[in-house]
């Protein structure tokens, strides 16, 4: 054991994306080597931890936040952005309408969370469900990656939670650029330059139209 | 029998009417005059004098259309035909006009008129008696995504998590399936006679609320059947939809009696603070302060909380779950709640768990011994500052993944409760509410804090001092006027002790 020289670093992951496009799964086999066939929606935000040995000095806790894709948690679960170091969004590659709300996903993110130094967090695009053989998309590895710099994830990967495909990859690769940009000696920005973002999803139902 | 004379005799309200019917089946007969009662419409005047009658909505053809329907299902005279249609188009479109509401056959209204057209009442009190089941038995907002029907998913989730995540899962939302059970009060998908002897019972209920209650009794009936289904999503939700269908008018008091179970178990908050959602009283319009479709699950007052424990026998009881940080939860907390560090769950998965498992055991054990702080109820309390609790919201997550059921959340947690005791001690310090805030370092209420046995003895002093739970269980004695209380205290493994 070479504890006395040892380094840790503890990172907060969030794991985003549509609903059923599996983030609970692909946690579930990084964290506990499982998968379970049944889905089962997730109710609020649900955690797990990863411990890994980096290298021979630097062993890397990650807290996995598993956030709802349920509209329904839309609000509350922002504040579950807070502090995060890197995010995984994952669309599910046999829904399309899944890979179109990737975007979304991605400015929602970048809307609610920047880095000290003021950039956006690493993210990582996850291509879940590549076992299912039906990619609509995959056959285009260029367009992806096309697709990944202009809207600035840092990588992508086809995935499977249930055939173990390339999560461990993906994760490595995530990690990386944390460690990457916590080294990076960029100067830090004012934290409370406030970005401007639109606000108009909310819809006010009229209570008035029904009964008054 | 006692209930024709008593009508007879006139003058006698809702209550008397139920003290006579006492659950019976109410005779055919008598039903006009027990629903005018029971909706508060005997000696009302002719609303329609005011209008000039004339049947000239854009839409008229349509609500046309929809009544002749109605009639042609029932089965009417020839003769008489003519004048029920009038009589129910005059009805429907006097409401439109005076309400300014465009009709619309999605509205549901026919299925809403039905019963009433069967009592053969004449045009003013039929146009009374729709007024009032509008006014106070539909909700507003009875529309797909209304408000209604997230709250019609909160009440599920608190008595059947596991069939309610089952259901959020296949995305299968109350408003689809539940549309017209509540839009209609039921008349539309049973049987004539069965939907009578609904609304016998709902009417002299006088309380809006306990349709949520019969629509849980449907779904807690079809559970097995969803819960076993491999069918796709627009079957189950017709099936669910129809499943009122096979009601039986046998089976009406036992819908009703299970029905007032599930009540009994319910928090008196559901209803307190949704009581917007009927009437036509213009403080509905302001109440947006909560998205119900937002909510991670019941909300509970503060009020209800402090009275619930306090009262005898049944009733909602609750076992009050701290997840505020140990330092805040040190400087003061309600006395009978148990603390569970929520930054637990992150920091040490594993001491979570055990705290958690800790935490059920002191719930069963002050159930047993008939604490005050005992109560099937998990209700879990945070700050009140949306930034502080979201670890507590991650626990109550938790809980709810596991399918826990009764689980709920003291709306505006601690600020809310220190807010309500400053109110109620305005009349001064006897008021017997003194006792309820407990400090763990004040001496106020001489409370030890026993530390815990951390597994990793040493551990950091952080972790240790939150492994411990502390719990005050303040127990009631027989007598109410008694103050008297006694502490004791459980940790982790052991039992409580008295002192």
């Amino acid at each position: 054991m070479q504890k006395h020289n040892q380094k840790e670093h503890l990172y907060k992951l969030l794991v985003i994306g549509d609903l059923g496009v599996g983030k609970t799964s692909i946690i579930k086999r990084y964290v506990h080597q499982n998968f379970s066939p049944h889905y089962r929606a997730t109710i609020g935000v649900d955690f797990a931890l990863k411990v890994l040995n980096w290298d021979a000095e630097t062993v890397v806790r990650l807290q996995l936040w598993d956030i709802a894709g349920q509209e329904r948690f839309g609000n509350m679960t922002r504040v579950y952005y807070r502090e995060a170091m890197g995010a995984f969004i994952v669309f599910d590659v046999t829904r399309p309408a899944t890979f179109e709300a990737v975007t979304k996903w991605k400015e929602d993110l970048d809307s609610k969370l920047v880095l000290p130094n003021g950039k956006p967090v690493p993210a990582v695009l996850l291509a879940n469900k590549c076992d299912q053989g039906i990619d609509v998309l995959m056959n285009n590895g260029i367009k992806m990656d096309q697709f990944c710099k202009e809207n600035g994830f840092v990588g992508w990967f086809e995935t499977s939670a249930k055939e173990n495909i390339n999560i461990n990859e993906a994760s490595r690769c995530l990690v990386k650029h944390i460690i990457a940009s916590e080294s990076d000696p960029v100067q830090s920005i004012e934290p409370d330059i406030i970005k401007p973002h639109l606000n108009s999803s909310k819809i006010v139902s009229c209570s008035s139209c029904f009964k008054s | 029998k006692d209930l024709a004379d008593a009508l007879e005799e006139g003058g006698c309200d809702l209550e008397t009417v139920r003290n006579i019917i006492q659950g019976r089946r109410l005779p055919a007969d008598l039903r006009a005059k027990v629903w005018k009662i029971a909706l508060n419409v005997v000696g009302k005047g002719d609303s329609l004098t005011s209008w000039d009658g004339s049947l000239d909505l854009p839409e008229q053809s349509i609500i046309h259309k929809d009544c002749q329907e109605l009639i042609d299902q029932l089965w009417v005279p020839e003769e008489e035909k003519s004048v029920l249609i009038l009589d129910i188009e005059s009805v429907i479109t006097f409401y439109c006009k005076s309400r300014n509401i465009k009709y619309s056959s999605c509205l549901g209204w026919i299925h809403l008129l039905r019963p009433l057209v069967h009592l053969h009442l004449p045009r003013s009190d039929l146009y009374n008696c729709f007024y009032a089941i509008m006014n106070k038995f539909i909700p507003r907002d009875c529309f797909m995504k209304g408000r209604p029907f997230h709250l019609f998913r909160l009440l599920l989730q608190y008595h059947e998590p596991e069939l309610c995540s089952f259901l959020d899962t296949k995305k299968m939302t109350p408003d689809s399936y539940a549309l017209n059970w509540l839009g209609s009060l039921f008349s539309y998908y049973c049987s004539a006679e069965v939907t009578q002897a609904i609304w016998d019972g709902y009417l002299q209920q006088a309380d809006p609320f306990f349709i949520y209650f019969l629509m849980l009794i449907i779904l807690v009936n079809a559970k097995d059947v969803i819960l076993a289904q491999e069918s796709d999503k627009e079957e189950m939700i017709k099936f669910l939809e129809t499943s009122p269908a096979n009601l039986d008018l046998e089976d009406i008091e036992d819908l009703f009696s299970l029905a007032q179970y599930y009540c009994s178990k319910t928090p008196a908050s559901f209803r307190k603070d949704n009581h917007s959602l009927f009437g036509s009283s213009l403080l509905g319009l302001k109440d947006d302060e909560t998205d119900l479709s937002q909510a991670l699950c019941l909300a509970v007052s503060v009020s209800e909380i402090l009275q619930a424990n306090q009262q005898q026998g049944e009733g909602v009881r609750f076992f009050v779950v701290d997840c505020r940080p140990a330092e805040q939860y040190n400087a003061g907390h309600l006395s009978t709640a148990f603390h569970l560090d929520s930054d637990l769950m992150l920091q040490n998965p594993s001491e979570f768990a055990q705290s958690v498992k800790s935490l059920l055991e002191a719930q069963k054990q002050s159930i047993e011994s008939g604490s005050i702080a005992g109560g099937e109820h998990l209700c879990f309390m945070g700050s009140g500052r949306e930034e502080e609790d979201m670890y507590m919201n991650m626990v109550l997550a938790h809980f709810l993944q596991k399918n826990k059921e009764y689980v709920s959340i003291a709306k505006g947690g601690f600020m809310a409760l220190q807010q309500h005791l400053a109110d109620i001690n305005v009349e001064g310090p006897e008021n017997g509410y003194g006792h309820w805030i407990a400090s763990t370092s004040g001496s106020r209420n001489s409370i030890n804090s026993v530390d815990g046995d951390s597994p990793n003895g040493s551990g950091d002093a952080k972790g240790v001092k939150s492994l411990v739970n502390k719990m005050t269980v303040a127990l009631k004695t027989k007598s109410v006027n008694v103050k008297e209380k006694v502490i004791s205290f459980i940790e982790n493994t052991s039992t409580p002790v008295d002192r």
